[in-house]
């Protein structure tokens, strides 16, 4: 295993961290907080790509287009039992974390009892599972290349979408004065609807990405820590700090796995983590936003 | 002679690119009401919010008493003597009315955690002891009866009121008040001035007042400070100020 | 031991839990979502001097609780400089990496097979004077001024700290007695079960508190209480696998949330409830001596 390898393992690895922090970013920055439902909708997405890749034998692109519309239609369905009422009736913020936490087990936990603790694993959806460069010195999965790419388009794609439609525009009005935003006309209702929806695609596919790469399993939603983590480092409520801290994240991981293993890695990312966070709670690239006295 | 109990000297902070206070100085002599006046946006809050320690500024001094507070944080400049109330009134909603007075009454209470937890007689002592405190100061403002109301059951006017028991309870030697004017109606303008003129000679208080309403400003102040755009723009006597051409003009426009 | 013994234990052990997420939720509005992993700390350092040294019961245990208030001192330390998403954040990779940590360091911990042998010294008798004493002091603390302090803090930092309050002082103090509290918790626990291991006390048991606490109402402390032990008795008797029962007090939680957000018992003690039975009782007294009163 030289270093280029590992580099380019930690950049695939990267890229799912990108697209769990990205969905999870772009609610923290409409709504500010944190959507711990984020996970839940992941794993079910995860489960339906599993059944419709092997019910009805789709390739991987159109797995990952059904599994988006699932996801996000479940991500706004999360939002319309959990957050609604909470945000009409100006709700204590600490609610907003107990509802989110709270469908993320419940979502988990309907996995568990639904599917029982068995693996599954996804089906492979190529015959030659890597490319190989430079004549076979590195090799890469080609999911991991897909991966790469459908990131990157995806990532292209919301950029658009944020900074060049009017429900972009929108989001972010609504990020950075949610009332005024109203006054000047933008229905709130829809434009958070429609940022859960977003994130739910996202996050379905990040969810088979993450089936594909591991194993399917309920508690695969503990992922979306993952991307907590990559928000945390990276900047909370931005895309730029999503991005940064996503490839930063899994580039350590990589190298922490192969250098200490993988138990002591959790510990020493939590640790850097907190190290961060007493230095430089921002992120990377973050602004706080302090409030007006 | 008069003496300054509060002194501030070429106070600025930048924020960014902009310079929100400008070497501005301030000088609030004991015992006496200044106010601070000026257009919206003049940067009045920012002022006061490096005084009581929100913000630290980026240069100049702030003297309390004759000691140097610069840049000190805002529980600590609570304990030097200098209390504050705000613009947008910041009660603590999770505690009743007299709670609200007896939790400051509390940080200069003495009793430790263990004492706390074992319930000892002479904690509850301490805070019966409060609680009559918290009362004394809840009749001088006029809100005895209302003690154990939440204080978002309140009316506006009462709230403020509230908060200003609340920043007695510190037994500030300096009381800095922030708009408490805003959002009231003509009566209630009334009694808040009969309140700060009691306050005043009941307690031999120095104030520091940012108000809008003129008609306060001017049957109040000993003193009164204009700024506009951050920078001082005038100072004197409430007439002098009141004729004062730059301040009609920095005003013009403006609606009251 | 008989079942309803154990049960009855382990109530008493959630209960103490559930104190110290009303201690950090309800009080001060401080969001830990990983706060189950004080209490493997307490069992695991419970479980390790007994074992390890022989020592009894009546040092180990607060020894556990001096181990998990250092641990929560130093996790605190970020904690009460940010926000409460990071420290919900925060909180949670704590607890995450504390069970891998748990699971990696073997010769210490025994790994994933977990801690063995510990002796059964837990007994009912005990249980409810250790609840009893632990209620006591939340009740103190509540009423004193520490409470208070905690309120205000939760209520609006800015003007807490502007009155004189040291926020992150009082955040600490706060969050290093839960961590006590809970370790405490994980300490009896090992003393009842005999048998500690890494993935006892993960995230699921956290959300778990975090629901029980929401039922009942984070305000209340007797709410927290109530539905904890209702939480705890009902998948007894009703025999629900593990899952299931997630499962519906997670929408228990949610149809709450909605509909009535400050919990079953909202803001109201039960000492409430007895003031207001007693008041319903004298007032009929009342207005046959005085005419009626306005």
């Amino acid at each position: 295993m030289n270093i280029i390898q590992l580099i380019i393992n930690g950049i695939s690895l990267g890229s799912v961290y990108v697209l769990i922090s990205l969905g999870f970013t772009l609610i923290f920055s409409v709504l500010k907080f944190s959507n711990f439902s984020h996970g839940g909708v992941m794993v079910v997405s995860a489960y339906f790509g599993y059944i419709i890749a092997r019910q009805f034998g789709f390739g991987l692109i159109p797995t990952l287009i059904l599994t988006a519309i699932f996801g996000g239609i479940l991500s706004s369905l999360v939002e319309v039992i959990g957050f609604e009422r909470l945000r009409r009736n100006n709700g204590d913020i600490m609610l907003y974390f107990v509802a989110s936490s709270t469908l993320g087990t419940m979502l988990q936990n309907i996995m568990a009892v639904t599917f029982s603790s068995t693996y599954y694993s996804y089906p492979t959806f190529f015959k030659k599972p890597y490319f190989e460069l430079f004549g076979g010195t590195f090799t890469i999965p080609v999911s991991d290349t897909i991966m790469l790419g459908v990131s990157t388009t995806l990532i292209i794609i919301l950029m658009y979408i944020i900074y060049k439609t009017r429900l972009g525009v929108s989001i972010r009005a609504l990020s950075m004065d949610s009332q005024t935003a109203k006054l000047m006309g933008i229905n709130v209702s829809v434009v958070v609807f429609m940022c859960f929806f977003i994130s739910g695609v996202l996050g379905a596919i990040s969810g088979v990405f993450l089936g594909i790469n591991y194993v399917l399993y309920p508690q695969l939603g503990q992922m979306v820590f993952k991307g907590f983590t990559a928000s945390i480092i990276g900047g909370l409520g931005n895309i730029s700090g999503a991005l940064f801290g996503g490839l930063l994240l899994g580039l350590s991981e990589v190298l922490l796995i192969y250098f200490v293993g993988s138990g002591y890695s959790t510990a020493i990312i939590f640790i850097l983590t907190i190290v961060f966070l007493i230095f430089r709670p921002q992120g990377i690239t973050g602004k706080i936003v302090s409030e007006k006295v | 002679m008069k003496e300054t109990i509060l002194q501030v000297n070429d106070l600025t902070i930048k924020f960014g690119g902009i310079t929100a206070v400008d070497n501005v100085h301030i000088k609030a002599v004991k015992g006496e009401i200044t106010s601070v006046i000026g257009p919206n946006g003049a940067g009045k809050t920012t002022l006061f919010n490096m005084i009581s320690g929100i913000y630290k500024p980026t240069s100049g001094t702030v003297q309390f008493g004759g000691r140097d507070i610069t840049g000190k944080s805002s529980h600590m400049i609570s304990r030097e003597g200098i209390a504050r109330t705000f613009q947008n009134i910041r009660l603590y909603q999770g505690l009743s009315v007299v709670e609200n007075v007896q939790a400051v009454l509390d940080a200069r209470t003495d009793y430790n955690i263990i004492q706390a937890l074992l319930g000892l007689p002479s904690v509850r002592q301490k805070d019966r002891e409060n609680v009559e405190k918290s009362k004394e100061l809840l009749k001088i403002v006029g809100l005895y009866d209302l003690r154990d109301e939440k204080p978002s059951n309140l009316p506006y006017g009462l709230q403020r009121k509230l908060e200003i028991a609340r920043a007695l309870a510190t037994a500030p030697k300096l009381l800095l008040l922030d708009e408490p004017g805003a959002g009231l109606n003509t009566k209630e303008v009334d009694e808040l001035i009969a309140l700060v003129r009691e306050v005043q000679e009941r307690f031999k208080m120095s104030v520091l007042l940012i108000e809008h309403r003129l008609q306060m400003v001017y049957s109040l102040s000993d003193k009164v400070y204009v700024l506009n755009f951050g920078k001082l723009l005038a100072e004197g006597t409430p007439k002098e100020v009141q004729n004062d051409e730059r301040v009609v003009a920095a005003y013009m426009g403006e609606d009251d | 031991m008989s079942f309803y013994s154990s049960l009855f234990i382990s109530i008493c052990i959630t209960s103490i839990g559930i104190m110290s997420m009303y201690l950090l939720l309800g009080l001060s509005g401080i969001f830990s979502m990983g706060q189950a992993a004080f209490m493997s700390i307490g069992a695991y350092a419970a479980g390790l001097m007994a074992i390890k040294t022989g020592l009894p019961m009546i040092i180990n245990i607060p020894i556990a609780i001096a181990v998990g208030m250092l641990v929560a001192g130093f996790i605190a330390i970020p904690v009460i400089k940010l926000r409460r998403d990071y420290v919900a954040l925060v909180t949670v990779s704590f607890g995450e990496a504390i069970v891998a940590l748990l699971n990696k360091l073997t010769n210490l911990t025994g790994g994933s097979l977990g801690l063995n042998g510990i002796p059964r010294s837990m007994n009912m008798p005990l249980a409810i004077v250790i609840v009893a004493v632990c209620l006591y002091m939340v009740l103190n603390f509540k009423k004193s001024k520490y409470g208070r302090q905690c309120l205000a803090v939760k209520s609006d930092e800015i003007s807490a700290a502007a009155m004189g309050i040291n926020v992150r002082n009082s955040k600490m103090l706060v969050f290093v007695l839960a961590g006590g509290f809970t370790a405490l918790a994980g300490a009896m626990w090992a003393y009842l079960t005999t048998y500690v291991e890494p993935n006892s006390f993960g995230q699921k048991l956290s959300v778990e508190w975090i629901i029980m606490t929401f039922i009942g109402g984070s305000n209340s402390l007797s709410g927290s209480i109530m539905s904890a032990v209702i939480l705890k008795i009902l998948p007894e008797i009703l025999r629900f696998a593990d899952s299931m029962r997630i499962i519906i007090y997670s929408v228990i939680v949610l149809i709450i949330i909605n509909f009535r957000p400050q919990g079953l018992l909202g803001e109201r003690e039960l000492s409430d409830l007895f003031r207001w039975l007693k008041k319903k009782v004298m007032g009929s007294h009342q207005k046959e001596q005085k005419g009626g009163n306005s």
